[in-house]
């Protein structure tokens, strides 16, 4: 192709040959399709007087009216981000001009306005929306609402159900738009942790309803997720998660010395000749199986015979093979004690699932084999296989970055074992990959894109705060900055319990350090003194220059666990803003949540 | 002294001294830094003038480096207390703080004090703080400089002891570094003005070239080996009072293995000097080796080594030139061993004093044996005082006979009562070596008590179990445990293996001569074996180890250090 010939600037053109380069008869195929969906979204757009050959493309019908559709998305990890943007370039290829906007970004005074509105939001915490789609809900289901006739929408909610308020964030916007009028194209769907199948499910019927088949579905599936698992591993296969890649461990190596209570391990896995891609700030989705022992347990506990064959989903296994690779077993979720409770009418579990303080108690720290011997009924392997849920992966936040790794992706694991009722308990995947993984064996991986965890493109400022193996993406962070030279100050806050045996990556810290990648660490361990001392106590030790860096732009990111780590950093934040800023408590939250709104404030919490 | 120093050729350390603002360093930012356990590699050299030894917990080096942690550093804080003479309140402080801020014992050294092991840098200051808090420092306790000034140690055995404690207490403040750094540093002392002028007016802006040593003994008693420390002196007894002492100077034993250039030596007599004299004869030879001690190689710079250079005639005039007066001619006196007298005595002062064996020097509850715990209640019941002496022991001293049943009972409640130990284990040293000290080569306190054990085998097999012999075994070469003047020397090379050195002689006046380089546990017994049956057949009635060996040749002595070998 001639310069003079294309409409293209160097960096479109430079990108393009890059795309193009290595693309197989399939791959070309279907971005063919792709472009002719483009190109009917775009309305017909002329295609300038060039001699071309390709000019031919330009043979799509020329849409007389497209179809609007506004996709819109409200996401803590990033996970209805990602969706909302594949459903936009769905939607594209189908000829609907689709625009993809975060709830933040939204005016949400237009709703009224729309023809078509899609909306993807996800569930956190006690049943609360992502900060990002706080303002979009209150409106929708508070008393401002508008009528909502002649607005067609579906709602796809994400959630987890381990927690008792499962989607009620999309659950609530779905009953709220239907009440104001708005016409309900297709029923919401509601997916838990596993939730492309049913996402993907939701999208094509959204789209099949608002623009019935006009264009023809391309030749072959851009979906990776309906691809059948395959081990071939041949040219071009594309690994994800639901045809996981079989990574080889390079090696494992608990990172906590020895006088440490807790265990935590670097595991490096090999993704060489996987094509799968990932970036700093991204997960690991690792299959895992289930503790022997537990499986045993329940097995003795029940009376069933191991080989006794069950059904889970569409495929049929013994029940031991079920609860080791297939069922979860060490964790309980409020959904699946509802489920327990619905078949045995057990009134004493009824009354747990009543009290919501209790029930909360109870899904922390107990399992399965807890809920049998706790709320007892005559099971089948049959029926107690239909209230389990399949296991899903694990994540892990990547600690590594392809920019200086190359071809593999390192995970930092937290073992996850404690002791109640004299039994030991250990987590799923957590002690599987310490205790029954090695050197050379493989496991089951993917990718998770989160890019609402992500290095802003240039060299700003850049706080992390993390606790635990929250500083897990950090060590992402300063790989990438360091291997593409990228020239920006950062400054780390870490906290875990001591400083002689729980200094994660330490030795890489000071290292960094002495080379000014790293600009500046704080650290608080917590039991090398009589009081406390966590991250949140060291971000307001250092209150003032703290500010001065949001003030300069800094992005900030926050790691780790949920229930306490983050609660207090936020609080911390809060408080340092309103002294520092000098303002009110509702300015500083306004000041928080912009800073959310510009990306500047990221979080990856669990 | 002159500014126009030509650095290149000296020692790094001498400019790190020169550059210290009197031992301050960097120490306070490296205390501060919050990202490592250690402190800054120039702070390294000047926290020893403060007691302060940076070292890491070697048996899990490597383990720690693949998990990417730095090196488990800690902390060794030695004390500084002539005399070694402890109150019972101060043995229950620093029992205290070894179990909140160390590794939970006290390590007894070979200079009379105690080291606290295992200290985390976050924890120094406190530890130090409450230290002084019971009077106790550790200024000067390692260092360029005159460190821990040791004395004879059992009141029992002589009416003098009290003497010689106070005198070695007012040698040791009188070479004090003047220096306010400590104080500061530690002690949150307001900083003074901060200048070069003359704040140290013996020592200088650069300290010694290296450690300065001093040791008082009572003849017949060479407990604190006299012949080993820089400046030796042997008190004089003449009609019922101290006349004087002899003064010894250029003892000294740290060498390098593969640096034949490095060797031991016994100090020399030079003469006598009057009690009123004894600090000014104390400073001036200090001051003879600042202003002549080799600055450009610290494998050169102890006094021995300038002694030696200088010849002793020469070293002995130029002295004459900073006292303005010559020493008396050297007096008569006879020493007879460098080991302790067990057990307990009844002293001219009408009480009781227990001379009690710690093994390695080391304090410590293991199972049934609880020491530390046993000596702690005795601090709580006892009328006297604990003094440490100069061979990693202790004495429970100057008690009641009421309090001395007391004693014993609780040594007997917590498994630690003197038993029947061989005469070979009673007289044995080793120093901390693995896995602490960085510059051991093969452990030596973890291992010592087993080998003693096998070799007791051997000595029971000539009816010799009673025979008191004197060995000793250090993890390297630089002779923390004395190992050069035992009868038995044992000097680690590499893990498992040792130089064997025999000959010494059991008052300590002669050094020890090579027998067999890098051999292992077996051979060493195979060694032994021969020469333990040779001595019970053949001695000489009364005859020492070490003297048998060298009557009959298996080694030849020494007589001059340079012709040590490795």
């Amino acid at each position: 192709m001639s310069l003079k010939t294309n409409p293209l600037n160097d960096a479109q053109l430079s990108a393009l040959s890059q795309l193009v380069e290595g693309l197989n008869k399939e791959q070309t195929v279907w971005l063919n399709g792709y472009f002719e969906g483009r190109l009917a979204a775009l309305g017909g757009v002329e295609v300038p007087a060039v001699a071309s050959t390709s000019a031919s493309t330009a043979a799509a019908p020329p849409a007389q009216s497209a179809i609007k559709l506004t996709i819109l998305y409200g996401t803590e990890t990033g996970h209805s981000q990602g969706l909302a943007e594949k459903l936009g370039e769905k939607a594209s290829f189908k000829g609907i001009d689709a625009q993809v906007l975060s709830l933040y970004d939204y005016n949400y005074k237009k709703l009224n306005e729309e023809d078509n509105v899609a909306i993807i939001v996800s569930t956190h915490g006690e049943g609360d929306p992502p900060d990002m789609a706080e303002d979009f809900y209150k409106y929708v289901t508070g008393p401002r609402a508008p009528q909502l006739d002649g607005v067609n929408y579906s709602v796809l909610a994400l959630g987890d159900k381990t927690y008792k308020h499962f989607c009620k964030t999309g659950e609530e916007i779905d009953e709220a738009l239907k009440s104001r009028g708005a016409y309900r194209v297709t029923q919401a769907v509601k997916c838990d942790v596993d939730y492309e199948q049913p996402a993907e499910t939701w999208m094509n019927l959204f789209l099949l309803n608002l623009a019935p088949a006009e264009i023809p579905e391309p030749v072959v599936s851009s979906e990776t997720s309906v691809a059948t698992p395959s081990s071939a591993g041949g040219f071009g296969e594309e690994f994800s998660k639901s045809n996981p890649y079989m990574a080889t461990v390079l090696e494992k190596v608990r990172i906590t010395g020895n006088d440490s209570d807790k265990e935590v391990y670097h595991v490096e896995l090999s993704l060489e000749g996987s094509g799968l891609e990932y970036e700093p700030g991204d997960s690991l989705g690792i299959f895992t199986k289930n503790p022997e022992a537990l499986v045993e347990d329940i097995l003795a506990f029940t009376g069933f015979d191991p080989e006794q064959k069950v059904d889970v989903g569409e495929e049929e296994y013994s029940i031991k093979e079920a609860l080791s690779h297939h069922l979860e077993i060490t964790m309980l979720t409020f959904d699946l004690l509802t489920k327990y409770q619905e078949k045995t009418k057990n009134a004493e579990l009824a009354k747990l699932l009543a009290d919501d303080e209790a029930l909360d108690a109870y899904l922390y720290g107990h399992d399965v084999l807890d809920l049998l011997e706790d709320y007892p009924y005559e099971w089948n392997a049959r029926k107690l296989v239909e209230v389990l849920r399949p296991i899903p992966p694990r994540l892990y936040s990547i600690s590594s970055s392809m920019e200086s790794v190359g071809e593999e992706v390192h995970v930092t694991v937290s073992v996850v074992r404690y002791e109640r009722k004299n039994r030991k308990r250990n987590g799923a995947c957590s002690s599987h990959l310490a205790d029954s993984i090695e050197i050379d064996e493989q496991v089951p991986v993917y990718i998770d894109k989160n890019p609402s965890f992500k290095l802003p493109a240039n060299g700003s400022k850049i706080i992390m705060v993390g606790a635990g193996t929250g500083v897990a993406p950090y060590r992402a962070f300063m790989q990438h900055r360091e291997s593409l030279g990228i020239k920006g100050e950062s400054w780390l806050f870490f906290g875990d319990r001591r400083f002689s045996s729980d200094f994660l990556y330490q030795t890489e810290w000071q290292k960094l350090l002495k080379k000014e990648i790293l600009t500046k660490i704080d650290v608080a361990f917590s039991r090398d003194q009589e009081d406390k001392v966590y991250v949140q106590h060291k971000l307001k030790e250092q209150q003032k220059e703290v500010f001065d860096w949001l003030e300069n732009g800094a992005h900030l990111y926050l790691c780790g666990d949920m229930k306490y780590m983050a609660k207090d950093v936020n609080k911390a934040l809060l408080d340092i803003i309103q002294t520092q800023g000098g303002i009110s408590e509702e300015q500083a939250e306004k000041y928080v949540k912009n800073l959310k709104r510009e990306k500047r404030f990221q979080t990856d919490v669990y | 002294m002159s500014e126009n120093i030509n650095w290149l050729e000296l020692s790094e350390v001498e400019r790190l001294k020169y550059d210290s603002n009197y031992l301050r360093g960097t120490l306070p930012e490296s205390l501060a830094d919050p990202i490592t356990g250690a402190i800054s590699q120039g702070d390294t050299q000047i926290s020893k003038f403060h007691g302060i030894y940076q070292q890491w917990d070697r048996d899990v080096d490597k383990e720690r480096k693949r998990q990417k942690l730095e090196p488990a550093f800690s902390f060794l804080i030695r004390l500084r207390m002539p005399g070694g003479k402890f109150t019972p309140r101060q043995w229950l402080a620093m029992d205290e703080l070894s179990d909140k801020y160390a590794n939970r014992t006290l390590k007894l050294t070979t200079r009379q004090t105690f080291q606290l092991h295992g200290v985390l840098k976050r924890n120094l200051k406190a530890t130090i703080k409450e230290m002084n808090d019971h009077l106790m420092d550790t200024i000067a306790a390692c260092g360029d400089v005159n460190r821990n000034v040791m004395s004879h140690a059992n009141p029992a055995q002589s009416p003098f002891h009290a003497e010689v404690i106070e005198t070695a207490k007012n040698i040791s403040e009188h070479l004090l570094p003047k220096t306010g750094a400590y104080h500061e540093i530690w002690l949150d002392k307001k900083l003074v003005a901060d200048s070069k002028e003359e704040v140290e007016p013996l020592y200088g802006n650069r300290y010694l070239p290296r450690k300065f040593k001093i040791g008082i003994v009572i003849p017949p008693h060479n407990d604190c080996d006299v012949f080993s420390q820089d400046l030796g002196f042997i008190a004089i007894i003449e009609n019922g009072e101290i006349v004087g002492y002899n003064v010894a100077v250029g003892g000294g034993l740290g060498t390098t293995f593969g640096k034949p250039e490095t060797y031991p030596r016994t100090g020399t007599v030079i003469g006598f000097c009057t009690p009123d004299q004894i600090i000014d004869v104390a400073e001036k030879v200090v001051a003879v080796q600042r202003d002549n001690g080799n600055r450009k190689d610290r494998k050169q710079a102890r006094l021995k080594y300038t002694i030696d250079r200088m010849g002793v005639e020469e070293f002995v005039s130029e002295l004459t030139k900073y006292l303005g007066y010559e020493l008396e001619p050297e007096r008569d006196y006879v020493l007879e061993r460098n080991g302790d007298d067990f057990g307990w005595i009844k002293g001219s002062d009408k009480k009781w004093h227990l001379t009690y064996f710690v093994e390695g020097g080391r304090v410590l509850d293991r199972g049934e044996y609880k020491l530390k715990t046993a000596l702690r209640e005795i601090s709580n019941v006892i009328d006297g005082d604990i003094i440490l002496t100069g061979n990693q022991n202790l004495i429970i001293s100057g008690v009641s006979t009421k309090v001395k049943n007391q004693v014993d009972a609780l040594l007997k409640t917590y498994g630690v009562s003197p038993e029947d130990i061989s005469g070979l284990r009673k007289n044995s040293i080793a120093c901390v070596a693995l896995p602490t000290c960085p510059l051991a080569f093969a452990e030596a306190e973890r291992y010592l008590p087993d080998l003693v054990s096998k070799i007791e085998t051997i000595l029971n097999e000539h009816e010799l179990g009673k025979e008191e012999i004197v060995i000793r075994m250090t993890g390297c070469p630089n002779g923390c445990g004395r190992p050069y003047l035992a009868e038995i020397g044992l000097i680690g090379k590499s893990p498992g293996y040792y130089n064997l050195y025999l000959g010494g002689s059991f008052n300590g006046a002669r050094l020890n001569t090579l027998y067999k380089q890098t051999i292992n546990e077996e051979e060493i017994l195979n060694e032994l074996r021969p020469i333990i049956a040779d001595f019970a057949a053949n001695r000489e009635a009364g005859e020492h180890f070490g003297d048998f060996v060298i009557r009959k040749n298996y080694v030849e002595e020494i007589k001059e250090g340079r012709d040590f070998k490795h």
